[in-house]
């Protein structure tokens, strides 16, 4: 790993409003004119009242909502993909190669066990399926998923043990970005604390993150720098 | 670091269209597949999804339009344009095609082991122990009793006749697999456990698929792209969890706040 510090996203003058065209045409804008720029080895936290945003950013980094204006640029191998703009090959090349995510609730899939959930990631990066496994168990293990929940749909599991499963398929894989949108949102204190470990473990290896985090002892762990939507849309 | 865009679609689909006499079922719709790929086309009952599949499988000549598959010998090839000795080849050897009622893909008469055996049959293989030994192999990976293997499929339930026409369709090592609403008329714990297994198969088989469903739940687990189709139409098209989460069209908004939630 190079030590030197690289940008590996960049936002520039992006917007974002959703249209409701189903009561109305009513348009609700969210942010515009935002600039971001997330380098390695950064934790960068969204900050900020809810409302403002701060998952809808994080989602348009992902690819998964659209902005009206403005590009995305990340790091992908030796070039740069525009979010924005990218075919829908391109943006799924850049989420299984570069670009991690843990949403805030796990869309489990039935019938696949919590093991080959968190394990996945790496399997479809070509990782041998019992390699990925002993991985995702070690995971799991840290984070305190019971062995016995392992062979397991987490359909049923409880909210903080769904959570963690989802946390682990983030990490599975040393993603050269991360997003993590309140990943620590429904654990104790403990499991919270493994997190915050984890999340200076991949900065401190050069990951680039951003994240959402309402526990101010965990923003307060893990960040290296805040970014408010609103004052940055005022100082645009 | 290797980064998966590849330079030649597998299937190129240029202002297809069909008419029923003044009917309009589907038209201007024009597409990229790229091997691997995996296309959802949604949109409810009388969208012109179904006759769109149908054309692109080449099982209905469209109105106009063209569809370029690119062969394994001689590269990209419009489909309609072949011989009708050429096209048979194309749909035993390279594609698949799984139907809604998998009495329509079975062949009842003859036991699970030939109505799998027979498509490699078809291929070429000859040699009776091999094409046993495949076809017993097919089930497992199904999850079928091997012990079935020579009973007919008006024996299985649902569920278990629609993973025999998958089988089927499989055992030839397609390159691309047509489904239309495959998991149709299946109880919701067999749709999750065929959901379960053709989302595995597409992934180590490295298979491109284009899949027609109502099902928006189904399109998200399968489908890495959607097209939304209404009245014959493609109104909005992307990246799966893109067009289902940041819906733009009023169709598509529409059709993503129907759902009912369980």
């Amino acid at each position: 790993m190079n030590a030197a510090i690289i940008p590996m996203i960049k936002a520039e003058g992006i917007a974002k409003t959703f249209v409701l065209h189903n009561q109305g045409g009513q348009r609700i804008p969210v942010f515009s004119g935002l600039d971001l720029t997330v380098n390695t080895g950064e934790c960068v936290v969204l900050h900020g009242p809810s409302g403002t945003g701060k998952s809808t950013l994080m989602r348009a980094l992902y690819g998964n909502y659209l902005v009206g204006g403005g590009a995305i640029l990340v790091r992908h191998g030796d070039g740069w993909v525009n979010m924005s703009r990218a075919r829908p090959q391109e943006i799924l090349s850049v989420r299984k190669h570069t670009m991690g995510y843990v949403s805030q609730f796990l869309r489990a899939i039935p019938r696949v066990p919590a093991l080959d959930i968190v394990a996945e990631p790496l399997v479809a990066l070509g990782e041998d399926e019992t390699r990925a496994r002993i991985r995702a168990g070690e995971l799991l293990s840290r984070l305190r998923v019971p062995e016995s929940l392992w062979t397991l749909a987490p359909a049923t599991f409880s909210g903080g043990e769904q959570q963690r499963v989802n946390i682990a398929r983030g990490f599975v894989v040393d993603f050269p970005i991360l997003l993590l949108d309140e990943p620590t949102a429904s654990l104790d204190a403990k499991n919270r604390e493994t997190v915050t470990d984890m999340i200076s473990e991949a900065t401190a290896r050069g990951a680039a993150i951003v994240g959402i985090f309402h526990d101010e002892d965990v923003r307060n762990q893990v960040v290296t720098r805040l970014y408010d939507i609103k004052a940055q849309e005022q100082a645009a | 670091m290797s980064i998966d865009i590849n330079a030649t679609p597998l299937l190129s689909v240029q202002n297809l269209g069909k008419d029923y006499g003044n009917l309009v079922a589907c038209t201007d719709v024009s597409f990229d597949l790229w091997p691997g790929e995996v296309l959802g086309i949604v949109g409810e009952s009388g969208s012109g999804k179904t006759t769109l599949l149908n054309c692109l499988s080449a099982q209905l000549a469209p109105s106009r339009g063209a569809v370029v598959y690119d062969t394994r010998i001689d590269g990209p090839r419009e489909i309609f344009e072949m011989t009708e000795s050429e096209r048979r080849l194309l749909m035993r050897t390279d594609w698949g095609l799984v139907r809604q009622n998998p009495r329509d893909g079975l062949r009842l008469g003859v036991s699970a082991g030939a109505n799998v055996g027979e498509r490699l049959m078809a291929v070429g293989a000859r040699h009776y122990g091999d094409i046993r030994a495949e076809a017993a192999n097919w089930l497992q990976k199904v999850e079928i009793d091997v012990g079935r293997i020579d009973n007919v499929p008006s024996t299985f339930s649902g569920g278990m006749q629609q993973r025999l026409q998958i089988a089927r369709n499989l055992v030839t090592e397609p390159r691309l697999v047509f489904m239309d609403e495959p998991t149709g008329g299946l109880d919701v714990s067999v749709q999750a456990r065929l959901l379960d297994l053709l989302r595995g198969l597409v992934t180590r088989l490295g298979l491109s698929a284009i899949v027609v469903t109502h099902d928006l739940a189904v399109a998200r687990l399968l489908a890495h792209r959607l097209m939304v189709m209404r009245q014959g139409r493609v109104v909005e098209q992307g990246l799966t969890d893109q067009v289902l989460d940041d819906p733009q069209h009023p169709y598509t908004q529409l059709l993503v706040s129907s759902i009912l939630q369980p």
